[in-house]
């Protein structure tokens, strides 16, 4: 198998990855970034979310995303202030252009799209090599460091590193906003819902009008109650974009993507290609109801390349559909210490920011967020404990900072996973990768201990959705 | 101090901040000294993220920007009006007849992104006014960042 040695490896290309890589490289160390997909960007390109609504204030425009929403200023040519979800909407392409050409000035940095993780090689509990996929053929990377940046933990999960996925109990954490392990157990809302919903972004384009010229027609179901808080132009402009698009990603009763989320956690392609399959066919049927409701107003419009176009470099093209899925909710690294919701809220009622971590008397904070707390789930709101003030004329998030001290335990890998009696179980090698599909995907969620014949090594017999128990 | 946090605020191409100072915006003059005090003395910081009054004061931290200083913007134009307070609480700004981008019947709903802007508004009350930002019919709302020249 041919091998190549690069002493750091970063798995995903969202902003995460792509910074993570940047200042790695800039650091002078070579660095190979790896993506699945043909495009860069995650969330903020290839996943069509185009307006993102987070740290928007000056004071927190800082670092990589400060010049990232400096630059996008400075090539979209009809600015950036086109919707009501968040000051900065641009198109796809113009991020993704320069995010490429960021990459492009690094010497010490390469990226490979279109990879696939396929093992992974260790010494003990240190990673030393990855073997991925690239062209149909089979390569070994020798490295020292591997970063996953990607949007649900995959190397994460191929590793067996320690992780978290999933819901938490209230007991566990203390968190106000989660809800009680007896609940949790007992509530199969908890269990058809693992993480919070994703979106399959779909693009449209806009008519001549400014303003949508029907009265409303009714939205046909699943979409029927979409347009009811806000109003049909309303739902429709939420995340308009330059050059009269919009991005439909519409949580409430629009495009977020509810059932057998599962399907994206345990390792079977097959399983993945029907669930984000039937996710883009909702966003394009949402997409189809908006057309109609608004008499044509709104029409499905090309913006995105296909994605083989896509592998061949191609920035625009004439699908609506965005290339990835956006997830709100991936696995979650075991650190060495975890970051939970009192460090995200106001330090006390009535104050701006949240508490300050501290370590040995010193403040360990190396980035400050604010995004204003908000879960996707199909139904009601799900209630949260307050973050959010007013200010500037809008609302938002009461900014947090992000500690060091999360960065990965050097501890044996563990991961956990609620159970039927609520104690974590401890899964040694990390959650097997599942390739049994089944027809199981209502099963409840339990996975059994290690009994004590099996040994700390041993995985225990799974019993997750994924997994058959015969 | 950790070295990592030297680094990243001194970063020469994209500075970034580990604490929330809500006072000190991206651009601000004393920026990376504003940020290194708060890393050194982290109980300086107030509960609104606010440092010290009294060492903004005396200079070696700089003192907070004044509501007609803001980064210059690419699209950005001057908007001249009549401030209004609304019955909700927010201030919007009436546009001088015939001047273009009139925007809704009732004036546009101001919004900002700047900590200076942000007092200067909360403070202001009704009258002729003239500001530096980007309108957003969507929003629907303008987003100023600063006080036109001759505004202050």
């Amino acid at each position: 198998m041919p091998e190549v040695r690069v002493p750091v490896v970063v798995w995903g290309g969202g902003t995460g990855g792509i910074a993570a890589a940047l200042q790695s490289a800039r650091q002078g160390v070579q660095t190979l970034l790896l993506t699945p997909g043909p495009w860069l960007g995650g969330m903020v390109s290839a996943a069509g979310v185009c307006c993102p609504d987070g740290n928007e204030l000056s004071p927190w425009q800082t670092g990589l995303w400060g010049a990232f929403l400096r630059e996008l200023a400075r090539c979209e040519p009809d600015g950036l202030d086109h919707n009501w979800v968040s000051c900065f909407g641009y198109q796809p392409a113009t991020a993704e252009t320069i995010l490429r050409r960021w990459l492009a000035e690094q010497p010490a940095l390469s990226w490979w799209p279109g990879c696939r993780l396929r093992e992974v090689r260790r010494q003990g509990d240190r990673l030393t090599g990855l073997v991925i996929e690239r062209g149909g053929e089979r390569l070994q990377v020798q490295l020292q460091m591997a970063i996953d940046g990607s949007d649900r933990g995959e190397l994460i999960a191929l590793s067996g590193t320690a992780c978290r996925y999933g819901w938490e109990s209230q007991e566990q954490w203390g968190e106000p906003s989660a809800p009680a392990a007896e609940r949790l157990l007992a509530d199969p809302f908890f269990r058809r819902q693992p993480v919070q919903s994703p979106t399959w972004v779909a693009i449209g384009v806009l008519g001549r009008t400014d303003h949508c010229p029907a009265a409303g027609q009714p939205l046909p179901a699943p979409f029927a109650l979409a347009a009811e808080p806000f109003g049909l132009e309303r739902t429709i402009t939420y995340g308009r974009l330059p050059g009269d698009r919009v991005m439909l990603n519409w949580p409430l009763h629009g495009n977020d993507w509810h059932d057998d989320l599962e399907r994206a956690f345990c390792g079977d392609p097959k399983a993945e290609a029907e669930l984000f399959a039937q996710m883009q066919a909702h966003s394009l049927a949402f997409g189809r109801a908006l057309q109609e409701a608004s008499d044509g107003w709104l029409q499905l419009d090309g913006l995105f390349p296909q994605p083989d176009s896509a592998a061949g470099g191609a920035l625009r093209g004439p699908s609506p559909l965005a290339l990835m899925p956006y997830w709100r909710e991936g696995r979650r690294l075991v650190g060495l210490s975890t970051l939970v919701e009192q460090q995200l809220l106001p330090l006390k009622p009535g104050a701006s920011i949240a508490p300050l971590p501290l370590r040995n008397g010193h403040v360990d904070a190396v980035v400050v967020g604010n995004y204003a707390n908000d879960h996707h789930y199909p139904g009601p709101d799900w209630p949260l404990a307050a973050k959010s003030c007013a200010w500037g004329g809008r609302w938002t998030g009461t900014p947090f900072c992000i500690p060091t001290a999360l960065w990965s335990a050097p501890t044996p890998p563990t991961c956990w996973r609620p159970t039927r009696d609520s104690a974590p179980v401890i899964w040694p090698m990390g959650p097997p990768a599942c390739n049994r599909r089944s027809s199981m995907w209502a099963r409840p969620l339990a996975w059994q201990r290690p009994s004590a014949s099996s040994g700390a090594a041993q995985p225990p017999i799974c019993r997750c959705w994924c997994c058959s128990s015969s | 101090m950790l070295v990592l946090q030297q680094q990243l605020i001194h970063d020469p191409q994209a500075p970034a901040g580990p604490l929330p100072l809500w006072d000190t915006p991206w651009h601000h003059p004393a920026w990376r000294q504003r940020q290194l005090a708060a890393l050194m003395d982290p109980g300086s910081l107030d509960q609104h993220g606010q440092l010290p009054a009294a060492r903004k004061r005396t200079g070696d931290l700089g003192p907070d920007l004044a509501a007609d200083i803001a980064a210059p913007e690419p699209g950005e134009r001057v908007w001249s009006g009549w401030l209004q307070q609304n019955a909700a609480g927010r201030t919007t700004l009436r546009p001088q007849s015939g001047a273009s981008g009139d925007g809704p019947a009732d004036g546009w709903p101001l919004i900002t992104l700047e900590p200076a802007m942000h007092h200067w508004l909360a403070a202001a009350g009704e009258g002729p006014v003239r500001l530096v930002g980007s309108a957003n019919p969507w929003g629907p709302w303008l987003r100023v960042s600063r006080l036109a020249e001759g505004q202050a």
